[in-house]
């Protein structure tokens, strides 16, 4: 039986999601009708777009770990811990690690062992828009050994290894391993500069380390690490000690990868994957590389779906506007409804006149924004070019190949 | 004052060839800096070539630490570049009266020198910096500037050839070496090791497209253009007239046979070809060097 309140607020916050006090209202009023997990859902909404505020983010993780969201619980937590609260926290996160450990997730962590870096990820390939192709190729060469081991076992293929995903900058990519972790229902280790590098002379190692070594004792799990061009950075063009040492680490981490960590699949994403050590491309490290290219036609309708919701528009044509926008990124797609959005409130203080977002906003927009993976396939394009390594990055080189993407390039 | 850590991130921002993340770190800290984290900020912004906030950014830093010789040093350079010689010198010297043996500070000092048209006091300082680390590639490299700049090409090729055989990588010698011998009609060694050069510092899109050009130079159908680079370059001008006059007697003939005529249009076309490549592909060439 539906709560007429409840479809009243749930059509306003539909008109308004970013509308904290109605998001509230509506999830207390979930909760109290027992479909917590829908008050979860929305709530971690406003938290993902950064406007949960700290009390909010306690009682969240509280109704979180009542329906076993533990990622949402995490998150929520700790924006309740920055948000600068300090009761309720500790026997709030002694809770969640109760209920990670329930769910096999937690480390035996000892009061002198580092705290558990590995998260749970519910994202899924259907909740990534567009890019069939991609993911397609990412569900055959890294999911499907997960999910049907007895298959790749036959032909003495296992699961693991190390995949590169490499594109332009805002195409996806990170987006697109929380996916891939997400399928596979894998404990994901994300890692990144600011995880790994310290002032201490040996401890930026002693992290790559430990973070391997958590994701060694989930196995099977997922390693993702986030911009591996500055982890892994080139040893010789490395202007000091801390690059050389660190890709000096991975690759021992790495070399484990083949032998005694069965089950761990390490991905990394880069913008520059010629910055990257070659060493760590050579086979039985990152020798899978995958091409992310920017969103095809489907995701950039997607994106640009997301972005116009809860906007009033009149006459937008939705799909001719993915078709015009070849070669755009999330960001630039952004870029493009903000500019047109700008244009109509310019109108509407110019007139006084309240007006829809239309069509002719958007192109005008449109034609104003230049694509910002254009720069990257232009140095993409001089690294396979210059580097006699053709064919090592054959999709990228495809990619450049296609007639669209040589008439923007050439026009520059 | 800014974290450790985060000092220790923009660090390794920098080392890894990202100034520009360096300079978020650095901001996302948010507290004013000390000397080291201004020293870090003019480094990047240096590297950015974003010349007057290096300026701006050191001054702060001086402020703070006024004998400090990262931040000089990195002040001298920036004010160079927006012109201001006298001051970049007074700054160079300065530092060089507190560290008299700076093998980094003496190279930065010859070449400011030589680019301002002292070459022997420029040979003086890198003679210094030479005694105090013999063999080090970044004063040999400074070496092989100056024998280019007294026109002693094929000297420099050697002081790079052996740069280049301690680190066969070396972005700047390879493009030094690729530059003096696509000058010397060389192209074909040239290409790779411009290509090289460019595959490592693919931001730099003037580096690829000079690269782009010497590889076009080096295909079987520019050997004319080969050819014509190993003349001297007060040998070029005579070169061209020379064939020019050619084609003027060949006009004064009348071929009665087509073929004389296919024969005679086709060096039209190459002689209106010969002209114009020459000077692009110079002109290229001095953009490259």
């Amino acid at each position: 039986m539906t709560d007429p309140r409840i479809d009243a607020l749930q059509a306003a916050v539909a008109a308004d999601p970013t509308n904290v006090a109605l998001v509230g209202l509506l999830a207390d009023l979930l909760v109290d009708a027992g479909r917590i997990d829908e008050a979860v859902t929305l709530q971690a909404g406003l938290m993902a777009a950064g406007d949960l505020g700290p009390e909010d983010a306690l009682v969240l993780t509280r109704r979180a770990l009542d329906v076993d969201r533990l990622d949402v619980a995490r998150g929520a937590l700790e924006v309740a811990r920055g948000g600068g609260l300090v009761e309720g926290l500790a026997e709030l996160e002694a809770s969640l690690q109760q209920a990670i450990a329930r769910r096999g997730v937690a480390l035996d962590a000892g009061p002198d062992t580092a705290p558990s870096l590995a998260e749970d990820v519910n994202l899924t390939f259907a909740e990534v828009g567009g890019m069939d192709d991609v993911k397609k190729l990412l569900h055959r060469m890294i999911i499907l050994p997960f999910v049907r081991p007895e298959l790749y076992a036959k032909y003495n293929r296992s699961a693991g290894g190390g995949v590169l995903l490499y594109g332009p900058p805002g195409c996806g990519k990170t987006l697109l391993a929380r996916a891939i972790a997400g399928e596979c229902g894998l404990p994901f280790f994300s890692v990144g500069i600011d995880d790994v590098v310290s002032p201490f002379q040996g401890q930026a190692e002693l992290n790559v380390s430990e973070i391997f070594s958590q994701a060694r004792d989930l196995r099977p799990a997922v390693v993702f690490i986030d911009e591996i061009d500055a982890i892994g950075y080139a040893r010789q063009r490395a202007q000091g000690e801390m690059g050389r040492r660190l890709t000096n680490a991975l690759l021992q981490e790495l070399d484990g990868v083949g032998r005694s960590t069965e089950g761990l699949l390490v991905l990394a994403a880069s913008n520059a994957p010629w910055d990257v050590d070659s060493a760590l491309l050579r086979p039985g490290r990152f020798d899978r590389r995958v091409f992310v290219p920017p969103p095809d036609e489907a995701a950039r309708e997607a994106i640009l779906d997301v972005r116009l919701r809860g906007v009033e528009t009149s006459g937008v044509d939705l799909r001719a506007l993915a078709r015009a926008s070849e070669l755009f990124t999330g960001a630039d797609l952004r870029a493009t409804v903000e500019r047109a959005l700008d244009e109509v409130i310019e109108t509407v203080l110019d007139t006084g006149e309240e007006i829809p977002v239309g069509q002719q906003h958007l192109t005008s927009a449109l034609a104003q924004v230049t694509p910002s993976a254009l720069d990257w396939l232009a140095r993409a394009r001089d690294y396979v070019e210059f580097s006699n390594a053709s064919g090592q990055w054959a999709d990228v080189e495809s990619y450049l190949g296609q007639r669209a993407v040589r008439r923007r390039l050439t026009g520059r | 004052m800014t974290s450790e850590s985060a000092l220790a991130r923009a660090e390794h921002w920098l080392e890894v060839g990202r100034p520009e993340r360096c300079l978020e770190e650095l901001a996302r800290a948010g507290a004013e800096p000390d000397p080291h984290g201004f020293a870090l900020q003019a480094m990047a912004l240096r590297q950015l070539e974003r010349w007057q906030e290096c300026v701006d950014v050191t001054a702060r830093g001086l402020a703070l630490a006024p004998d400090d010789l990262e931040l000089r040093f990195q002040r001298a350079v920036a004010v160079e570049q927006l012109g201001d010689v006298a001051q970049a010198e007074r700054l160079l010297l300065s530092c060089l009266e507190a560290q008299p043996r700076h093998v980094v500070l003496l190279t930065g000092y010859a070449s400011l020198l030589l680019r301002h048209g002292h070459p022997d006091e420029a040979e003086r300082v890198l003679t210094r910096a030479a005694a105090e680390a013999p063999g080090s590639p970044d004063v040999e490299m400074a070496r092989a500037r100056l024998l280019m700049a007294r026109r002693r090409d094929a000297d420099a090729v050697e002081v790079v050839r052996q740069v280049l055989a301690q680190d066969p990588t070396r972005a700047d010698a390879l493009w030094l070496l690729g530059a003096l011998e696509h000058e010397r009609g060389l192209s074909r060694q040239a290409a790779p090791r411009l290509r090289s050069a460019a595959l490592s510092n693919l931001d730099d899109r003037e580096l690829a497209s000079g690269a782009r050009e010497v590889g076009r130079e080096a295909r079987w159908f520019a050997w004319p253009l080969r050819l014509v680079r190993r003349l001297p370059d007060a040998a070029v001008v005579p070169a061209q007239l020379g064939v020019v006059l050619a084609a003027a007697l060949l006009l004064g003939y009348r071929p009665t046979q087509a073929a004389g005529a296919v024969l005679l249009a086709a060096f039209l076309v190459f002689v209106a070809w010969f002209w114009v490549a020459v000077l692009v592909s110079r002109a290229a060439s001095r953009r490259n060097r």
